[in-house]
């Protein structure tokens, strides 16, 4: 304790002793297997996909530190932290970079693409042992918050390119801007993801009730659309198998088959997100002590209670069984109202042989009289590592400015002017649904501040205990919930103190 | 190394019987170290350098995300994991679990491994491929079989208890039954040590069957004084190689518990313990000291192990 | 177990009494009941995969539906496609597709003469049959094979499988008749440290065995994924040791007689002694080798050209969707190589019990 001393010249020097031995040896041990890896792999540097894959085509090249084949300086972007991975998404990636790369010689994009289970592992991985790459993105603010420490500030890059978010609304511009930690820009605004009810129409029709309110302000069904509307619409539209809903006498709790609410996807069962449309507060007040806001209680009881008593909402085995697909819920079919982000149209449809059903949009409930609809937000980002900020710059600029990106990625476009474009193509995916997005652009103006994902110390420790109190509420019937609420108080007090010497 | 071991003196050696054909010990330890040479070099190449970088993390705060800003704490981490709740919780939960999960997978692999390699057995062939196969499932997709077989709801494994009029327990949720959950998708890889047992039992030379039977010994007794015997250099290896992974459980675990060792730490393994810090806080430095102390807990039982199975472990061969 | 491997070249009419031999025929025939039975048991989680991976992805999320493949029967009304349900009407059940859906009435029409007027049901429709079929359903092997472009992931697979398996089993062969058959000085403690390697959990190594590939620009290639292996690892070390010092040594000194050295004595009487070890080493790193994610997604994230099928499969449990019966259908075909590998290589085992019995 008492003899720290700052010793990273030390560390990186047994780093480098360990790489003097390995590259001394390098090149006994490529004469040991010489003769299998050569043999399969002539290097042939055509990385397109061949119609025929044919199978010699491999080129065990490590990543290239000079320039790039198109003579520019090869940047690194590494995708996973959020979208971006899937097999539907990845041609549209390549395609872009590939035009990028031919439309100019100055930058050349290398990418990476990794599951994103284990991104974050592999990107610290990467950071830790002095390989980092370039670009992140498409990330998340919780994804900043996970890698704060290694961002690079863009306020000179912007400044010194006289960069403008063209489009963006001012107020979002700042949002933006406060992602950073001690005022700095830390991501250039690519998309955002206001938070509203998503509904299944089919069970509306089937149940024969209306479907909920598009403006702000609209009551349902004559009352206020508030809390309690959802709630008792949503026991309406949870049905056991004889067909009886859960507001009706003889309603049989173990043999549900649809469901009325569900947040799925809004960071499974973490309590800070599923609390989010209940108000906004922060966790931590100006002493340093944790906090749990008022809002967050209410809303711990109220999806305890939604589970076990008014069974509206689905337990942790109701949600991983296959009535609703063993996770993606809503797309099962079987869940009437799911409080979702934008970003949600990428996986609303059923897999055949179902017949897709029709969606829609609605307002979120008013809580106490307010409106909240938590905001997601997605960036793209350079780490401060970086050898070529510049470079990195522009690919980033044209990176964000990717119309065919942002409709890969489902990503509603921060840039107003995009939006009408972004709109008719997801519209195109679902003919006839006529999905209302007037919903989406009213809800951009409530939203959660602070957000749900807003930095704090220590903040994966924060989720996890945010997440172990959502999978407790959805697993364990009869909880204390104040008494747990106090537990997790204690829990996030013990995290801060920690965080915060 | 080859130069120096031939300068060792002759005398070194104890004789015993039946070894003198090699030649001098010098030229045998010669032949020894020639053979040993890959793993050696290798050792030097890939392995030593990060194992003492290891050690060295373990006496820093090396964060992840922040690599530039490594300091030197000393033995600080160390004293750290002496009161940290977590790591004495991570310890109680393995040692719980090896307790019942290495007896189990032991007798179930030597004993799934004895019907198989029965000569009375129709279609051993395939038998030994099917009870192989479950291991050689992608992992993605093992796990999720499990979370759909050991559903409450719609899960094939409660709804069979139910037919029975049994009311199947939650057993990924319930701290009591998530180790036989465990214990049973365990089960479910014993195909390596299943092969391993066939190979040891086929070494096993029929005639001191034959003779043991001429002797009137029954089936019990030839597996009692025969089998296990000969076995016992394979059990040797099952155990001390079913100890060091248990000590390293951690991909089932982590994907059937929320990677957080629901519920409530139930399952928090002291490898998905490490695992957290390491790769959730960030903390490599601390991670790399339970590495470390984990290291030193399951060598220290290792060489128990070596040492009882001097005496306990017969080789046809004689010790080397 | 005890019967001599002779006896069972004797047809059994020549061994004596008919009931003896039909005693010893249903002794067989029970142990492999028994055994089927243990392996039912044992397959069954195998079984709802295999199952999951025929069904069309909606069947699971259909209250009701059969837990075997199968598609609804369906008609057609006004070019919509219905499910069939059973209707009870006037005493008889009726199969009907059901046309609107409500609480408490519904309209359904008879797929025979869609033409007719639609019948008006009154009743929870949630408490009628539906019809089910039993069908297989291909489509999620296709798919993924397809979307995946499985030929390039299998021979990318089996490259990176077969050439570290090659190094892993002949080094670690050496190294472990180093260890079982000479003495040398040190040689307990090389051993002791030889385990040691696999006891500290990779995760702590990780980052500076990540570096060490990255400085010798090994990151975006095979290599660190082929190469470590030709430098033996504990595991089949060990393993080999074990069985080679079951092996009696007047076989090595009958060689030694005969002037063979110690390279010879390894090929010609150790390795066809240990037959069965030295495939079940070769298996479990083919195996290894075949399914490892975590290492080739790390070092090949950059490379999609060079990934292996875990990694591709693994994008069908992507954020936000996950395709279970894609999963299930890629992991099966993924599955096929090993598993048809495994049944071949029995043969070894087989002919070990042929080398020990001949082996006088």
């Amino acid at each position: 304790m008492n003899a720290r001393r700052s010793v990273p010249k030390g560390f990186i020097g047994l780093l480098g002793v360990v790489a003097i031995i390995a590259s001394a040896c390098g090149s006994s041990t490529t004469s040991t297997a010489p003769s299998a890896t050569a043999s399969e792999a002539p290097s042939v540097a055509a990385a397109t996909e061949a119609p025929s894959p044919s199978l010699v085509n491999i080129t065990p090249a490590p990543i290239a530190a000079g320039p790039g084949p198109n003579g520019g300086t090869v940047v690194r972007w590494f995708i996973g932290l959020g979208a971006g991975t899937q097999p539907a998404q990845i041609g549209p990636e390549q395609a872009f970079i590939t035009a990028f790369n031919n439309s100019q010689k100055d930058v050349y994009i290398q990418y990476e693409i990794v599951d994103n289970t284990q991104a974050s592992n592999i990107l610290k991985t990467e950071i830790a042992a002095g390989n980092a790459p370039d670009i992140i993105g498409p990330v998340g603010v919780e994804g900043l918050n996970l890698f704060q420490d290694q961002l690079l500030d863009l306020k000179p890059l912007i400044d010194s390119t006289g960069y403008k978010s063209n489009g963006v609304d001012q107020s979002l511009v700042d949002f933006f801007n406060s992602l950073g930690q001690n005022g700095a820009t830390v991501g250039l605004p690519f998309a955002v993801y206001p938070s509203f009810i998503f509904y299944n129409k089919d069970l509306f029709d089937e149940a024969g009730l209306p479907t909920p309110p598009t403006k702000v302000g609209d009551p349902y069904d004559g009352k206020p659309w508030d809390l309690d509307a959802l709630r008792t619409l949503a026991m309406k539209l949870t049905v056991d198998k004889n067909g009886k809903d859960a507001t009706q006498a003889g309603f049989d709790p173990n043999n549900i088959v649809q469901w009325g609410f569900e947040s799925q996807y809004m960071d499974n069962y973490n309590l800070r997100a599923e609390s989010a449309f209940f108000g906004a507060g922060a966790l931590q007040d100006s002493s340093g002590k944790a906090v749990i806001p008022d809002y967050m209680a209410q809303a711990a009881k109220w999806y305890n209670d939604g589970v076990w008593k008014d069974h509206f909402i689905p337990t942790a085995n109701q949600v991983t069984s296959d009535l609703l697909s063993g996770g993606s819920e809503f797309a099962s079919g079987n869940v009437a109202i799911d409080e979702g982000h934008t970003w949600f149209t990428c996986c609303v449809t059923p897999s055949a042989p179902k017949k897709p059903f029709k969606f829609g949009f609605a307002v979120q409930p008013t809580v106490n009289g307010k409106i909240t609809s938590p905001l997601h937000a997605d960036t793209f980002s350079i780490l401060k590592t970086t050898k070529v900020p510049d470079a990195a710059f522009k690919a980033l600029q044209a990176i964000v400015a990717s119309g065919d990106l942002l409709t890969a990625y489902g990503a509603m476009p921060a840039d107003q002017t995009k939006q009408q474009a972004w709109f008719d193509s997801i519209d195109a995916q679902f003919p006839g649904m006529k999905l209302d997005w007037n919903v989406a652009k009213q809800m951009l103006a409530y939203p959660d501040i602070p957000n749900h994902q807003s930095n704090v110390p220590d903040y994966s420790k924060v989720r996890s205990a945010m997440q172990a109190f959502g999978n407790a509420y959805r697993t364990t019937q009869g909880l204390d919930i104040d008494a747990e609420l106090a537990k997790l108080q204690q829990t996030l007090q013990g995290i801060f103190d920690e965080a915060t010497p | 190394m080859a130069r120096t071991s031939r300068a060792v003196p002759a005398p070194i050696r104890r004789s015993r019987e039946g070894r003198g054909q090699l030649g001098p010990s010098g030229r045998e330890a010669v032949w020894g170290f020639v053979f040993v040479a890959p793993w050696i070099i290798g050792f030097l190449l890939f392995t030593i350098g990060p194992l003492i970088a290891s050690l060295v993390f373990s006496l820093t705060d090396f964060d992840l995300v922040r690599p530039e800003a490594v300091r030197f704490v000393g033995l600080d981490n160390y004293a750290r994991m002496v009161a940290d709740p977590l790591v004495v919780q991570g310890l109680v939960v393995t040692a719980r679990f090896a307790i019942i999960a290495i007896p189990v997978t032991m007798i179930a692999s030597l004993g799934v491994a004895l019907l198989v390699n029965s000569p009375r057995l129709f279609g051993r062939n395939l038998f030994r491929t099917l009870f192989y196969m479950p291991i050689q499932i992608p992992l993605v997709a093992s796990t999720l079989v499990w979370i759909g077989f050991l559903n409450t709801e719609t899960g094939w494994l409660n709804g069979l208890l139910g037919l029975a009029g049994i009311d199947g327990p939650d057993w990924l949720n319930s701290a009591t039954w998530v180790y036989p959950a465990l214990t049973l998708i365990g089960l479910w890889g014993i195909g390596n040590f299943m092969l391993i047992n066939i190979a040891g039992l086929q070494s096993v030379p029929t005639e001191l069957y034959e003779a043991a039977r001429i002797d009137g010994a029954g089936p019990w007794s030839s597996f009692r004084r025969i089998t296990i015997p000969m076995m016992s250099p394979i059990l040797l290896y099952n155990l001390v190689i079913s100890l060091i992974t248990t000590f390293q459980y951690l991909t089932q675990a982590y994907v059937l518990t929320n990677g957080r060792g629901d519920p409530n730490n139930a399952t928090l393994f002291i490898n998905l313990d490490l695992f957290r810090e390491a790769f959730v806080n960030n903390h490599m430095g601390y991670a790399s000291a339970i590495g470390w102390l984990l290291f030193t807990i399951v060598l220290v039982m290792t060489l128990v192990l070596f040492f009882i199975a001097r005496r306990r472990v017969y080789y046809a061969g004689g010790e080397a | 177990m005890t019967a001599p491997a002779t006896a069972r070249l004797i047809p059994l009419s020549d061994r004596g009494p008919v009931a003896r031999s039909m005693r010893r025929y249903l002794g067989r025939a029970t142990l492999t009941l028994v055994a089927v039975m243990l392996l039912s048991a044992f397959l069954l989680p195998l079984l709802s995969m295999v199952t999951l991976s025929l069904e069309q992805a909606g069947q699971r999320t259909t209250a009701g539906a059969p837990f075997y493949p199968a598609s609804p029967a369906t008609g057609t009304y006004q070019g919509e496609t219905y499910e069939i349900y059973s209707v009870p009407m006037d005493g008889t059940a009726r199969d009907l597709m059901l046309v609107t859906k409500g609480r408490s009435e519904s309209t359904f029409v008879d797929p025979a003469d869609p033409t007719q007027t639609p019948i008006v049901w009154q009743g929870a429709w949630r408490t009628l049959k539906q019809a089910w079929t039993f069908s297989l359903s291909f489509d999620n092997f296709t798919t993924a094979w397809a979307q995946l472009n499985f030929p390039r992931l299998l021979f990318n697979t089996a490259a990176v499988s077969v050439l570290s398996t090659t190094g892993a089993v002949l080094s670690s062969a050496l190294v472990a008749y180093g260890f079982a058959r000479f003495r040398f000085p040190g040689k307990n403690i090389l051993f002791v440290i030889l385990i040691a390697t696999i006891i500290l959990p990779f995760q702590v190594t990780l980052i500076p065995t990540y570096a060490v590939f990255t400085k010798l620009g090994w990151t975006g290639t095979w290599l660190p994924l082929i190469v470590p292996h030709f430098f033996a690892n504990a595991f089949n070390v060990f393993l080999l040791r074990q069985y080679f010092l079951s092996i009696p040594r007047d076989l090595d000194e009958a060689a030694t007689i005969d002037g063979a050295g110690p390279f010879r004595i390894l090929r010609s009487v150790i390795l066809p002694l240990s037959v069965p070890a030295v495939t079940a080493v070769s298996l479990f790193h083919f195996f290894y080798s075949w399914n490892d994610f975590f290492l080739p997604l790390l070092y090949l994230s950059g490379k999609p050209d060079l990934q292996t099928l875990p990694i591709a499969i693994q994008q069908y449990n992507a954020l936000y969707v996950s395709q279970p019966t894609l999963i299930q259908a890629s992991a099966l075909m993924t599955m096929a190589v090993p598993v048809i590998v495994f049944f071949l290589a029995q043969r070894a085992f087989m002919r070990g019990v042929v080398v020990t019995g001949v082996e006088k």
